[in-house]
């Protein structure tokens, strides 16, 4: 790790200002990403500006119904908080499925949100990546592709975001309060990620030196139906192969009124299943359907040679998740249903 | 901030995190660094009470703040009630994890009982709180007891009894002092330059000034990416990476074969050209290797068996005539790691009379001191190793490997002492590894079901080393029905192999067990019934008895399930040889009132102090705190490396050997002092200071397999280990997961020294093989060979939530030809691990998995998701 400055900012605009006026300055949240990076040579910021002490650490209920979390709010308080467990369970199940105890008591919802992708050649400063280094290719398109994307890749950047947490803000229609040196701003959490295309070097929509504040989720009373499944290759920790978030409401004849869908693992940002809701909005919900919308979601996956597999996976994952959260919509325990067997998550 | 309850002051750089604070500046060193990278938890401190991974952690950000480390951890009545049950319920073997998970466990059963009370909290619950925690040795079910415990209050107050590993307190404290924690007085760092190429001559190196050493072989060659080329050393880590950074390398790069599926194939680059360069080709195995002639990348057939013409004919006719007593199947395993969680690493030091002094990460103390004494031109006692505590082997720490040879080399040139140690990429690319396998099995019945012939080729991939044995083992297995077992080794341009935890046997395993799985639903026989009759040997019919006997396995219901959860039993039986060093010695002197033993050996958390331990106390009658060890140290007595299950046979008996000469000596002075059971007066001992005895290991009833021992093995001795394993899991056939829920493993090798230990032990067994089964795979690059796995995310070992719930049960009769009466376990508790699995597997969808690991994606082609 190479030495750097380390600074604390005043304040949220002083904080952007300082990293905005320093192309080799960054943030520095819980640190459990970029200090990794900054280990690996992947990252080797002159600057850091720490924000953890700045007042962004709380989890507060906002008049119009809604949430606002704090971007400072560390995973682990997040996860236990009662507005979140009580109101948007997927997001507690999605970020207690992501890493371990002890990162996520120092990880950050900023930071998780900017986490970036655990594409191998991306972290091997040694190997060609677009990524890492504009132009240089991408290792992964000839190399190991077992857990790349799916959908929206491009021949420049086929790596995936890994969040967990974000595909729960992004079935929940979350804003991401940002901060400049001078305004503030809100971008929904669906255009914060940008798909690769020939510029992979961005993960998202933010300019540098743009703080995130806040993330706030909007009232969703279907949100408390909602759940998170993530298929990894161990039962303790692992990045998702794939993942879903979903949550479902019910008309009174038991069709499906509204649903979110939102897939990780898949895709260079949280993907929002747009096809398969619309394809299951308005209409029965019949295990049929369901199947329907995960193969119409699926459609346009365009799989590498080396993750051929999770396209089915997708598909399966996201009908059990649909499943589970139509039982539960209908008041059931989740354990009934067309398969009969126990649902419950493992 | 506030450290461990008193106010410290630090001012460390920018660039320094809280571990290495911890551990570098303030000498704290029971906080472990093993991944650097946030995985494996060994690292946790706690900041504000909270459990936090130090390694991802500026160590600015602890200005302000409590930290409570391991060292902290105990209040004034003594130590914490974790620890306390850490220790009792023996959760932990090397101990290097041990930590790590016990503050994470103090804050966990803190907060428990102030919530819930002096309450258990259940097995899920743990391993949630548990989950960012690895451990190699796979401790997991000490560790679920010693937590469950602690919640329920059970170890407020010191245990009467002394706990069953006699270095327990050490290790929960973090006092216990592992290579990686030894950096002497202006002791220099080092760091090893390594290959970027997979084949390449190296036309130049220019170290750009640095102190250093040249480690390629004679023909300038290198063979894999990450092969060391070069080590350098510098005052500081620092300055000892930027001189690594400076060193160029000019390589003149070659052709490389890197696919072990077509490096035997014509036209393939060839790894070895020369026969030189073949005969200097590493081993991945124990022992000298088996002759095998070269084609190419193709090394072998190193042939066994008997009738081996007349195993090849039936087969093939069988073949011909479609016979379904028949079972013809390939299996195929890949690369192993080792993954022991405290790296490879050596601290080297010459000091002024020329003796060379090597603190040093090892599983064979005396095989270092033999080998640095032969290569350095000195006499065996002027190189003085020392391996106190040892934090996992597995195999891959045997023998004068880079490390020693690079630090002992630099140390020379620096006129200082030289730390080397392997960072957790260079531990998962260049340590060895388990090679993978490819192997061809042929087995047929007759009409009366019994085996008439047995045919394997298993072709080995270990990379640029030979060596590989995995057919061979078929002289272990069933009986003597014709046979022909032949070994070939595949070269290509990847990392070498080393011996893992019974070389070839979990690959061999992982083949022949499935394969009599499928031999008895073609006879539509009983698994283990099947087993038991081609089997024979009355020990293991024992086990087969047992196995059968189980509820899980008698209950069972038969033939693939349906629905999306569906549940499986599978059972495998395994085989190995066990060895004793019939040079072992122990030595006993009474010092300070104490007994006190003394051996060469080490302790890689197998338990060899604890073997001794109990011998001496058990033999004499000796209250716990009469007696201690030293171990690990290359002046004391002879004791043979841990491998081939030898350790434990060796020391035991040389141990008690030493105990009675001890009496008989003590009874000569001061005849008093004995009591009619053979009892030493503690008090007694203060007046027979310095009396003293050494004991041997005497030879067996019948001698051993071999006339004499074989140079560098060790004597193979008379019978075979044996274990059957019982496995039960539960398949998600939606989502491909693949979870075991209960394992009873039944072991077969004589009395146990240490029942908890050993125990231990095959509880580790059972979770490093399910971790072979279903997670663990290295990856390499197919375009530059380099390997991809390089982290304890990607490379992935069993964590505590994927420990199913371990019954161990042992068939303790049958050993009475054996001085002690009991030897190893540590191979043949793990080898069938991974067929038990995949017979699971199998029961449970009707599939056969073919390929370790089963993955999710595997097993849902494997059942036909569409
Ligand atoms: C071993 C391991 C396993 C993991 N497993 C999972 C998993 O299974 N699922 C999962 O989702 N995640 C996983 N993670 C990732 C983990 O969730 C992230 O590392 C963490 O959330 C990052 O948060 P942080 O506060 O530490 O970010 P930092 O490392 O501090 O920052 C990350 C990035 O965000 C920027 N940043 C931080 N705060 C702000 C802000 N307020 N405004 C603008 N920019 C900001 C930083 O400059 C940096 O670029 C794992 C991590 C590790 C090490
Ligand atoms: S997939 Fe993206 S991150 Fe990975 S190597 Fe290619 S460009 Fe880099
Ligand atoms: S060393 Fe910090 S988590 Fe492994
Ligand atoms: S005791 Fe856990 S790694 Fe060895």
């Amino acid at each position: 790790m190479n030495p750097f400055d380390y600074r604390r900012a005043e304040d949220a605009a002083g904080a952007a200002a300082m990293v905005a006026d320093n192309p080799a300055a960054a943030f520095l949240g819980g640190g459990t990403n970029l200090v990794d990076h900054m280990k690996l040579g992947v990252a080797a910021p002159e600057v850091l500006v720490d924000i953890t002490h700045l007042p962004m650490d709380e989890v507060e209920a906002l008049p119009e119904g809604g949430v606002r979390i704090g971007a400072n709010v560390r995973n682990s308080d997040l996860a236990a908080h009662p507005l979140i467990r009580r109101r948007y369970p997927v997001l507690s199940q999605a970020l207690l499925s992501g890493a371990s105890g002890q990162l996520r008591n120092l990880a950050t919802t900023a930071g998780n949100l900017l986490q970036r992708t655990r594409c191998v050649y991306f972290q091997d400063t040694s190997t060609p990546c677009n990524k890492r280094e504009p132009g240089t290719g991408c290792s992964a398109l000839e190399g190991y592709q077992r857990y790349h994307a799916i959908l929206g890749a491009s021949p420049d950047c086929v790596a995936v975001h890994p969040s967990d947490m974000a595909v729960a803000l992004t079935a929940l229609d979350a804003q991401v309060v940002v901060q400049d040196a001078a305004t503030e701003r809100r971008v929904p959490i669906a255009r914060l990620h940008r798909l690769p295309g020939e510029a992979p070097e961005h993960d998202t929509v933010l300019n540098h030196g743009d703080l995130i504040t806040a993330v706030e989720l909007p009232d969703m009373p279907m949100a408390v139906h909602a759940r998170y499944r993530k298929v990894r290759d161990r039962a303790s920790f692992a990045f998702a192969l794939v993942s879903v978030a979903a949550a479902m409401s019910l008309g009174a004849d038991g069709s499906v009124s509204d649903v979110r869908i939102a897939l990780g693992g898949v895709a260079h940002k949280p993907w929002r299943a747009l096809r398969a809701e619309e394809a299951l909005r308005d209409g029965p919900a019949t295990e049929e359907r369901f199947a329907a919308a995960a193969r119409a979601e699926l459609a346009e996956a365009r799989p590498l040679p080396g993750n051929t597999f999770k396209v089915a996976l997708a598909r399966s994952a996201i009908t059990a998740t649909l499943r589970q959260v139509h039982a539960e919509a209908r008041g059931g325990d989740g354990h009934g249903g067309p398969g009969g067997h126990g649902e419950e998550q493992r | 901030m506030t450290l461990n309850g008193a106010a410290a002051e630090a001012s460390p750089g920018s660039d320094t995190t809280a571990a290495e604070l911890v551990r570098d500046e303030l000498g704290l060193t029971g906080t472990k660094v093993a991944c650097g990278a946030g995985v494996c938890g060994a690292c946790t401190l706690l900041v504000d009470g909270t459990p936090t991974a130090s390694c991802l952690l500026p160590a600015t950000a602890l200005a302000g703040r409590t930290v409570t480390t391991v060292e902290g951890l105990a209040g004034p009545d003594g130590l914490h009630p974790v620890q306390r049950a850490f220790a009792a319920h023996d959760g932990m073997q090397c101990g290097y994890c041990t930590p790590g998970f016990v503050v994470e466990a103090a804050a966990f059963v803190d907060r428990h009982r102030a919530e819930h009370g002096d309450t258990r909290p259940s097995r899920a619950e743990i391993a949630d709180a548990l989950a960012g925690h690895l451990c190699r040795c796979g401790a997991y079910e000490g560790i679920y007891a010693a937590v469950a415990a602690a919640c329920a209050g059970e170890h407020d107050t010191e245990s009467p009894l002394p706990p069953p590993r006699a270095e327990a307190e050490e290790k929960v404290t973090g006092r216990a002092r592992y290579t990686t924690d030894v950096r002497p007085e202006g002791c220099w760092e080092a760091v090893l330059v390594r290959s970027t190429r997979a084949h390449a001559r190296v036309a130049a190196v220019d170290a750009g000034g640095a102190v250093h050493v040249d480690l390629l072989g004679a023909d300038r060659t290198v063979r894999y990416v990450g092969q060391p080329l070069l080590a350098v050393a510098a005052p500081t880590p620092a300055e000892a990476r930027a001189a690594a950074e400076r060193v160029a390398v000019d390589y003149r790069d070659l052709p490389a074969a890197l696919d072990p599926a077509a490096a035997h194939h014509a036209g393939a680059p060839v790894v070895y050209p020369t026969r030189e360069a073949q005969n200097a080709a590493p081993s991945n195995n124990e022992g000298p290797p088996l002759p095998g002639r070269w084609r190419g990348n193709l090394r072998g057939p190193s042939g066994f068996g008997w009738r081996g013409g007349t195993a090849v004919r039936r087969v093939k006719d069988a073949a011909k005539r479609g016979d379904r007593r028949l079972v013809a199947e390939v299996f195929r395993t890949g690369p192993q790691v080792h993954t022991a969680l405290e790296p490879h690493a050596c601290v080297a030091r010459w000091d002024e009379h020329g003796d060379l002094h090597l603190h040093t990460s090892t599983q064979a103390v005396v095989g270092v001191a033999e080998a640095a004494a032969k290569r350095w031109g000195l006499p065996r006692e002027r190189v003085h190793v020392t391996a106190e505590h040892v934090g996992g082997g597995f195999g891959a720490k045997g023998g004068l490997r880079v490390e020693v040879v690079a630090a002992a080399e630099l140390a020379r040139a620096a006129g200082a002492p030289v730390r080397l140690v392997f960072d957790r990429a260079e531990e998962l690319t260049d340590a060895g590894h388990r090679p993978g396998a490819r192997v061809e099995l042929g087995l047929l019945a007759d009409a009366k079901g019994d085996l008439a012939a047995l045919t394997m080729d298993a072709y080995n991939d270990g990379g640029m080393s030979t060596g590989g044995m995995v057919a061979t083992l078929g002289l272990l297995m069933y009986g003597n029905a014709p046979r022909r077992l032949r070994d070939f080794d595949v070269l290509t341009n990847r990392p070498p192999g080393a011996p893992f935890r019974g070389p070839g046997g979990a690959q061999f395993h992982w083949a022949l067990e499935q394969g009599v799985d499928m031999m008895a639903e073609r006879l539509g026989e009983d698994p283990l019934a099947l087993r038991r009759r081609w089997d024979g040997n009355r020990k293991r019919r024992a086990l087969y008895d047992w196995a059968a006997a189980l509820p899980v396995w008698a209950e069972r219901t038969r033939g693939a399930g349906t629905g999306r959860f569906r549940r499986g039993v599978g059972v495998a039986a395994a085989n190995w040889i066990y060895l004793t060093d019939p040079a072992t010695v122990v030595d006993l002197v009474v010092e300070d009132g104490a007994v006190v033993a003394r051996s060469a050996v080490q302790d890689i958390g197998t338990g060899s102090r604890s073997v001794i331990t109990d011998v001496v106390r058990t033999e004499l009658g000796l209250p716990a705190d009469r007696v201690r060890v030293g171990v690990g140290r290359s002046g004391w007595s002879y004791a043979p490396g841990s491998n081939g299950s030898r350790t434990t046979a060796s020391i035991g008996p040389a141990a008690r050997d030493a105990a009675r000469a001890l009496r008989e000596e003590v009874r000569r002075r001061a005849p008093g002092a004995v009591s009619g059971s053979g009892a030493l007066d503690p008090e007694a001992l203060k007046s027979l200071e310095g009396t003293q005895a050494g004991g041997r290991r005497r030879r067996d009833r019948g001698g051993y397999l071999t006339p004499v021992a074989l140079p560098g093995m060790g004597a193979p001795g008379r019978g075979l280990t044996g274990a059957v394993h019982v496995m039960e899991v539960e398949v998600d056939t939606l989502l491909g997961q693949v979870r075991p829920l209960r394992c009873w493993a039944g072991i077969s090798a004589g009395r146990m020294y240490n029942d908890r230990l050993a125990r231990n032990q095959c509880e580790g067994g059972v979770v490093q093989g399910i971790g072979y089964a279903l997670y663990e795979q290295r990856r390499d690059d197919p375009v530059t060979g380099a390997v991809l796995t390089t982290n304890l995310e990607d490379y992935r070992i069993p964590g505590i939530g994927d420990t199913p719930e371990i019954t161990v049960h042992f068939h303790e009769e049958g050993w009475e030809h054996v001085v002690g009466g009991g030897v190893g376990i540590g191979e043949v508790s793990t080898i069938g691990v991974a067929a038990a699995v995949g017979n699971a597997v199998h029961d449970a969808t009707g599939w056969r998995p073919r390929e370790v690991p089963i993955r999710p994606d595997r097993l849902l082609e494997g059942i036909g998701l569409k």
